[in-house]
């Protein structure tokens, strides 16, 4: 009867246990593919962005004088960001794409037709909504990799984090190539 | 037992015991009929009480021996009846009750509901289930005390506290601690958590205090009392309505379609009348700021926030209940290692063997542990233990485990 009371015992401790493993096992799986969402979502707007781009061209190209390399800049760009494939490398080619396109936002205020303009003022509008978007989603990635990375680093949630090979994440930071300002261009 | 029926059958028996006997069996059937009305829910009729005085007279007509056996048998009878009743009549019974009122009130509630259609189908619960899982329950608790004496039923207790704590709390109070808040304007498909002010779109009239808002949560409540005086509140009626509504922070608004909405935590207003308890929870436009965790979609190329239906959440609370939510949880995770510990340690105590001699103070584990895990062992041999029983004299207190 003892052993069997023992027994007993010894699997309500399994159980508490391994339904403990089980909680902490779905909560880091639930934060790493959280992660993995924040920066695809970020993805998407990039994605949008850059379909954007074409129907500028088009609108700018209307008015002649406009600067043709910036717009050449702009469509190579975004051919570079449709073919990249690195996280990475996506980012760079995003934020020269920023670049680019505030200077082409710029230059546009030498020119009071393009800026008359109704599908203009909408394409810019709406570019400049999903550059609000964006900057939102990646407070929102660095909020999601701090829940994350937090999340491992618990006791006893960084033991699983081991087994799991789940390591911290980084931040997206402001590169060094937005830190400088070179001014507006022409 | 053969002793106990000759000296029975050697026994004179006449009329004047016959009386005496009938007078003894009415009380033995008045204790019974309580048991059986009391314990065991079966109410027996008048005629309960002349079925024993009957049944000695027919025993004394067949052998006046038999009737003193059978008046003894049903006085032995009382003491199995009432512990068979308290343990496992009465208990099944209150579960079985209590779990056909469950059933009852959720089905009340289904079928009241002008947002049936919104709800989950209730989940019957089956009260025999129950009943084991309190025997189980019961017999684990009893069982880790003779196994283990008092460190059994307070490992018990902690190892429920702690699979307990998994069950508790509501979905949306667990995932907002691994969701970061969106902002409205850039709120991604998907799983979301957003926070804001509430904004109606097409108001509705609330029905306890007529307050302007965009939803309310009614019910209606039986009050009676219990045994002791005890307020009771039973659940007579339930009633939600809630429109589409926006909620808003400093960056743009997103429409909140409310089918399955759940309300966590929100101000309840109520009034009595007539032994029933009026209760609303109200979505109204305040300067308060809500925390919601739902699904953010697409609807007619908007944006819109709707049921999650992998997640099963559309839930919505002030960000106030979070914070408090938070804050209490940060205490309980500081505190509940040390309350462990101490639990645990309390128990090893209370369970060992503890004996004050001349020599010194000497622990020795519980009985199980030393004979069944070897860092526990006791080296001493039984011969050395019996003489160390043996000088217990010179003990000030010893308080030894059973042996």
């Amino acid at each position: 009867m003892e052993n069997l009371l023992a027994l007993l015992i010894v699997v309500a401790l399994v159980v508490a246990l391994v339904g403990g493993a089980i909680a902490i096992y779905n909560r880091l799986v639930f934060l790493n593919n959280n992660t993995d969402k924040a920066f695809a979502n970020i993805d998407v707007l990039l994605k949008q962005r850059a379909d954007e781009i074409p129907n500028l061209i088009e609108v700018v190209k209307q008015h002649t004088g406009f600067e043709q390399s910036v717009l050449e800049k702009l469509t190579k760009l975004r051919t570079d960001f449709l073919n990249a494939t690195q996280s990475d490398e996506k980012v760079a080619i995003a934020n020269e794409t920023a670049g680019a396109l505030k200077t082409v936002f710029a230059v546009s205020e030498n020119y009071p037709e393009l800026q008359s303009s109704q599908a203009f003022n909408n394409l810019q509008n709406r570019v400049s909504g999903i550059e609000d978007a964006i900057a939102d989603r990646r407070e929102l990635f660095n909020e999601t990799v701090a829940l994350y990375n937090t999340g491992i680093q618990e006791f006893p949630n960084v033991i699983f984090a081991g087994m799991l090979r789940y390591n911290k994440r980084n931040f997206l930071q402001i590169t060094e190539q937005e830190k400088v300002y070179n001014g507006v261009k022409f | 037992m053969e002793d106990l029926y000759n000296s029975i059958m050697q026994q004179e028996v006449d009329a004047a015991l016959l009386i005496c006997a009938l007078v003894v069996s009415l009380i033995v059937a008045f204790f019974h009929y309580m048991i059986f009305t009391g314990l065991y829910k079966i109410n027996l009729g008048n005629f309960f009480f002349a079925v024993y005085p009957l049944l000695l007279v027919v025993l004394y007509f067949i052998q006046p021996q038999f009737m003193l056996i059978g008046i003894g048998g049903l006085f032995v009878l009382t003491f199995p009846m009432v512990l068979l009743g308290i343990i496992i009549i009465a208990p099944a019974l209150g579960i079985r009750e209590r779990v056909n009122y469950q059933n009852k009130q959720q089905e009340l509630a289904r079928i009241t509901n002008k947002n049936a259609q919104y709800l989950k189908p209730a989940k019957k619960k089956n009260w025999i289930w129950e009943l084991l899982k309190s025997l189980f329950f019961i017999a684990c608790f009893f069982g880790s005390f003779a196994v283990l004496g008092f460190f059994g039923p307070i490992l018990l207790i902690v190892l429920t506290a702690i699979i307990g704590k998994k069950r508790s709390g509501s979905s949306l109070m667990k995932l907002q601690k691994s969701l970061p808040t969106s902002k409205i304007r850039s709120v991604a498909m998907g799983l979301a958590e957003i926070q804001g002010k509430i904004i109606i779109d097409e108001a509705l009239t609330s029905r306890v205090k007529c307050k302007r808002c965009a939803g309310y949560y009614y019910l209606i409540q039986e009050i009676s009392h219990d045994d002791d005086g005890k307020e009771q509140l039973s659940t007579i009626h339930t009633d939600f309505l809630y429109n589409p509504f926006f909620l808003e922070d400093e960056t743009g608004r997103i429409k909140v379609i409310p089918d399955k909405l759940q309300l966590l935590h929100f101000s309840e207003y109520s009034y009595r009348s007539n032994g029933k308890k009026y209760t609303e929870y109200v979505l109204e436009e305040d300067d308060k700021l809500y925390l919601m965790i739902g699904k953010a979609s697409i609807e007619n190329n908007k944006p819109v926030f709707v049921y999650d239906e992998n997640k099963r959440i559309l839930s919505i609370t002030p960000t106030t209940a979070v914070e408090k939510h938070d804050q209490a949880m940060y205490y309980l995770s500081k505190a509940r290692p040390y309350i462990i510990a101490f639990l645990l340690w309390a128990a090893f105590i209370l369970s060992s063997d503890i004996r004050v001699t001349s020599s010194g103070v000497s622990v020795s584990p519980h009985r199980y542990l030393n004979k069944n895990f070897g860092i526990f062992k006791n080296n001493k041999s039984e011969k050395e233990e019996q003489v160390i029983n043996d000088n217990s004299d010179e003990a000030i207190y010893a308080e030894p485990v059973e042996n």
